[in-house]
């Protein structure tokens, strides 16, 4: 048997640990061997030595000082209770702080969709310059110059965009016609003609509504031999325009003629509609009133001598005119 | 014990209380078991200021755990266990203990209770267990070769041969194998006594 194995039986013996049978074991050793007797006299005097220590006594306070130290645990763990609660708080107060700027950032960034979305598209301005007082030194009206697009407007009032397209067997008689008129009656800084490789003529007019009836008055033979007069005249609404077909020069004059621009488009429309029933109407009326040959809606008021003076060309002065008119007048060959 | 309340109550019941905020029975579970596990923990770590704090120690971690004692093992083997458990960590943290070499031991002046000590240890003597509690010196000897001992050896040596545990309740308090109580004893039980016959050479 191993000297380790004999030792762990001796300890169990003298601690009263063995099984019978390892007690006969240990029993038969110590009777035959007297040095393994000797090691369990040794065992147990060592263990009697251990034994024969005295007991210690613990402090007598030491019910108190648990006490004490279970109270002062209670305490730290409620200030630890509360300092977490507090952290807690905090915590929870930032994070809903956060939330709060992060929810305004969102609405804000919805908003600004959604405004870029929704919010009503700017009318372009037109290339029209408003002049709302003109300055103190200024004493001659301002003069357009005929390339310039701008037409000087008074105050709070539209300006009447018209355009008028002609089309005729004869552009030439038309043209010459046109030009003649317009020596008449328009300041050469308030028109302007393009011809375009196809013979298409484009007279841009910025002049004022006296001036302007008196020059329709002037071509009122072209229309004669005209196969087809188109007005377009543009309204309050962006590139919305009212095309009035089959015009008669009558009805322009009538057009420009009103007291303002919202008169104007107003019966524009009305000769717009007025134009199409009757081109549907058996024996197309409409055409006898481009030739002209029917009754007169209006009459042109064409300015009539009243004196024996001679016609004068007038003064830049004497044309001025309130209301601004542009007009285009496109004179085509066609059908 | 003066003024020691009466401790013959079963240590379920004192439990159940306790576990109820009785502090009456929180006191008696301390008076009950607190001259042991102090004379453990003093053998263990031969420092009594350290025992007595470390005893204290175990009794707030006895009530601070009340309720998660499941009774598998009995309220003595549970509470000397986390008693142990706290003196084996204090020894850790502090392995400054009394480390002298046994050549120191055999300068030291210590003559009368080397020589109590040898008497004692013969094997034709009729040693007197009385003279050992009455010789501080000898005790004190005694303390320092199971200081000697590695803290494991020495627990088990504590437990068995000062506070009187059988194998089964050291198994329990240790957490470990019956083998290993047992092997663990046999060699702490030879290295003691070789510890002590280096002294008296």
């Amino acid at each position: 048997m191993k000297s380790e194995n004999i030792d762990e039986l001796l300890n169990g013996f003298i601690d009263g640990e063995l099984s019978p049978r390892q007690l006969t074991e240990v029993q038969r050793l110590i009777a035959h061997d007297t040095r393994i007797l000797e090691r369990l006299q040794r065992l147990q005097r060592g263990r009697m030595l251990l034994s024969s220590l005295p007991v210690e006594q613990a402090p007598a306070d030491m019910p108190d000082r648990v006490k004490t130290a279970l109270e002062k645990n209670t305490l730290l763990g409620q200030y630890a209770e509360q300092y977490k609660q507090i952290r807690g708080t905090r915590h929870l107060f930032g994070r809903k702080l956060a939330t709060i700027a992060a929810m305004i950032g969102l609405v804000a960034v919805l908003a600004v969709v959604v405004y870029n979305i929704i919010a009503p598209t700017p009318v372009p301005q037109k290339s029209v310059a408003v002049q709302t007082q003109p300055p103190a030194e200024m004493t001659a009206p301002p003069i357009l110059a005929a390339s310039e697009k701008s037409i000087v407007a008074a105050p709070g009032e539209t300006v009447l965009n018209t355009t008028i397209e002609l089309r005729t067997d004869s552009p030439n008689a038309v043209n010459a016609l046109i030009a003649n008129a317009l020596n008449e009656n328009i300041l050469q800084e308030q028109w302007q003609v393009e011809i375009s490789q196809d013979r298409k003529a484009t007279y841009t007019l910025n002049a004022g509504r006296e001036n302007l009836s008196l020059f329709l008055a002037d071509i009122q033979n072209s229309f004669r031999g005209l196969k087809n007069a188109t007005m377009y005249i543009d309204t309050e609404q962006f590139d919305e325009k009212i095309v009035v077909e089959n015009v008669t020069i009558n009805q322009l004059a009538e057009i420009i003629n009103q007291d303002n621009t919202q008169k104007s488009v107003k019966l524009a429309a009305d000769f717009a509609a007025l134009n199409k029933i009757s081109s549907a109407l058996p024996g197309k009326e409409v055409f006898a009133a481009i030739d002209n040959t029917s009754a007169d809606l209006i009459s042109i008021p064409k300015p009539v001598l009243t004196s024996g003076e001679k016609t004068v060309k007038k003064s830049a002065a004497q044309i001025r005119d309130d209301r601004k008119i542009r007009l285009t007048i496109v004179v085509a060959e066609g059908k | 014990m003066a003024g020691a309340p009466n401790i013959n109550i079963d240590d379920d019941v004192l439990v159940q209380q306790c576990r109820q905020g009785d502090s009456a029975a929180m006191e008696r579970l301390i008076y009950k078991y607190q001259n042991r596990i102090y004379n453990t923990i003093l053998k263990m770590c031969a420092n009594p200021d350290d025992a007595a704090e470390l005893t204290q120690d175990t009794f707030v971690k006895v009530i601070e755990n009340i309720d998660k004692f499941e009774g598998r093992s009995s309220f003595y083997t549970w509470a000397f266990r986390i008693g142990v458990n706290l003196t084996l960590n204090h020894c850790k943290r502090s392995s400054k203990v009394a480390f002298t070499s046994l050549e120191t031991e055999r300068k030291e002046n210590n003559w009368r209770p080397k020589q109590i000590l040898k008497e004692f240890l013969r094997n034709d003597a009729s040693p007197d267990p009385a003279i050992v509690a009455q010789n501080k010196e000898l005790c004190d000897l005694v303390q320092k070769a199971l200081m000697k001992l590695d803290d494991t050896q020495r627990t088990v040596i504590v437990l068995r041969d000062i506070e009187g545990m059988n194998y089964a309740q050291i198994t329990k308090v240790l957490e470990l194998e019956l083998g290993t109580v047992k092997s663990r004893l046999s060699r702490a039980r030879n290295n003691l006594r070789e510890i002590f016959e280096g002294f008296l050479r």
